[in-house]
């Protein structure tokens, strides 16, 4: 059942920061105690693009946005023992020729986080109450609740490769709250470390000028990661428009069940 | 217990840590010796300009007086024509020479790095130079 919003924006989000006060939340945050961690400690402020005229009021991120990679901002992550001893599996298992594909290579998505890294551009899309990011990789879209709508309750949320995203707006920035993203779902936290059911995602993104925009990641899954892990990803503003990508109109690569690769050289 | 937990982790230096999802292709470079640079001097058959990749299909006179038909890899035709690329920038019955990281194993195939046309002019595929940004 999902839990609507009542009373004033604000009453509703603090209802529905879940069972304990926003300021407990708060502090498990800052602990990176697990992932009851509720992005709905710090109040929204600003215009929530509800309706169009509030929607007018928002930053502009018009364009089409490019990630660029290089050196990562922030520290790397820091491996539960369990997560350690997966990573090192996964590499013994590559020099015997196994897990050097995955499975996009045939075609599947990466989902979260990984679909947010790829290297097209993404585009933002605003409605009342969600903003809509289309992904050119793959044809990809995430949709961001800002309705003020809480996640569904755990026993009807269906796992999926964006899991299930909430927002509001602090201001210039956008703080997305992903959890539901289905544990079998492309390269995990990092290539080879597997994220966990209950990984949970929090991004803000705002634009840090006319052409920049800066989304800066944490990822809580307490099973592979002592503590959240952030990291900050510029995106470049580039000409143009998000182009179509059918994976599948010429695929020739393939990956086994074991990650195996292969490419079909011959024939159309 | 986190004290226990932080003495028995390993923290990942941010540069060993590349984002999750190749910044290549849909797919990982595992297949091909990313070490080695081939050149190969031969004749364009055909440039498939479809997703996820463009494809070459390329004759290289062999040493029986025949042709070696490969198949070669370039990035995404989505990340080509915002790098100056179009569908005719290779056409069938173009002489050039293909820069390539080949396949390990060995068949004739691999990844173009780049493409030296007979007036000398090149033009890179894959993302080149220190700061290989898509």
């Amino acid at each position: 059942m999902l839990l609507k919003a009542s009373g004033s924006p604000a009453q509703g989000w603090m209802k529905m920061s879940g069972r304990r006060a926003p300021w407990l939340a708060w502090v498990a945050a800052a602990l990176g105690l697990g992932a009851q961690t509720s992005v709905w400690a710090a109040q929204p402020s600003g215009p929530q693009g509800l309706t169009w005229a509030s929607i007018a009021k928002l930053p502009d991120w018009q364009g089409i946005w490019q990630a660029h990679f290089g050196r990562p901002s922030g520290a790397g992550p820091m491996l539960t023992p369990r997560a350690q001893a997966n990573l090192a599996a996964y590499r013994a298992k590559q020099k015997f020729g196994e897990d050097l594909q995955g499975q996009t290579a045939n075609c599947l998505p990466p989902g979260m986080p990984s679909i947010m890294t790829q290297p097209y551009p993404i585009e933002f899309l605003f409605n009342p109450g969600k903003v809509v990011i289309l992904i050119e990789a793959y044809e990809q879209e995430r949709t961001i609740y800002t309705d003020g709508r809480a996640h569904p309750a755990a026993d009807i949320l269906t796992p999926t490769f964006q899991g299930d995203s909430i927002g509001h707006w602090e201001g210039d920035t956008l703080v997305v709250d992903t959890v539901g993203v289905a544990p079998d779902t492309g390269a995990g936290i990092m290539e080879g470390v597997p994220h966990d059911a209950d990984m949970h995602i929090i991004e803000r993104i705002r634009k840090a000028d006319r052409d920049h925009l800066l989304i800066t990641r944490t990822i809580i899954d307490p099973e592979e990661l002592v503590k959240p892990w952030t990291t900050t990803l510029t995106y470049t503003r580039v000409p143009g428009d998000l182009l179509e990508y059918i994976c599948e109109q010429g695929n020739r690569d393939s990956a086994d069940a074991e990650g195996r690769p292969a490419e079909r050289i011959k024939g159309p | 217990m986190i004290k226990l937990l932080r003495a028995a982790a390993i923290g990942l230096a941010a540069a060993a840590v590349l984002p999750a999802g190749s910044a290549f292709a849909h797919h990982s470079t595992a297949m091909f010796r990313m070490d080695v640079n081939t050149v190969l001097k031969g004749t364009i058959q055909r440039f498939d300009w479809q997703n996820p990749h463009t494809w070459i299909v390329f004759d290289v006179p062999n040493a029986k007086g025949g042709y070696d038909r490969y198949g070669i890899e370039g990035m995404s035709p989505n990340y080509l024509v915002r790098h100056g690329w179009t569908r005719d920038t290779l056409r069938p019955g173009d002489n050039v020479e293909l820069t390539i990281h080949p396949l390990k194993n060995g068949m004739m195939g691999g990844f173009d790095v780049s493409v030296k046309f007979s007036d000398g002019k090149v033009m890179y595929n894959l993302p080149h130079g220190p700061k290989a940004l898509p």
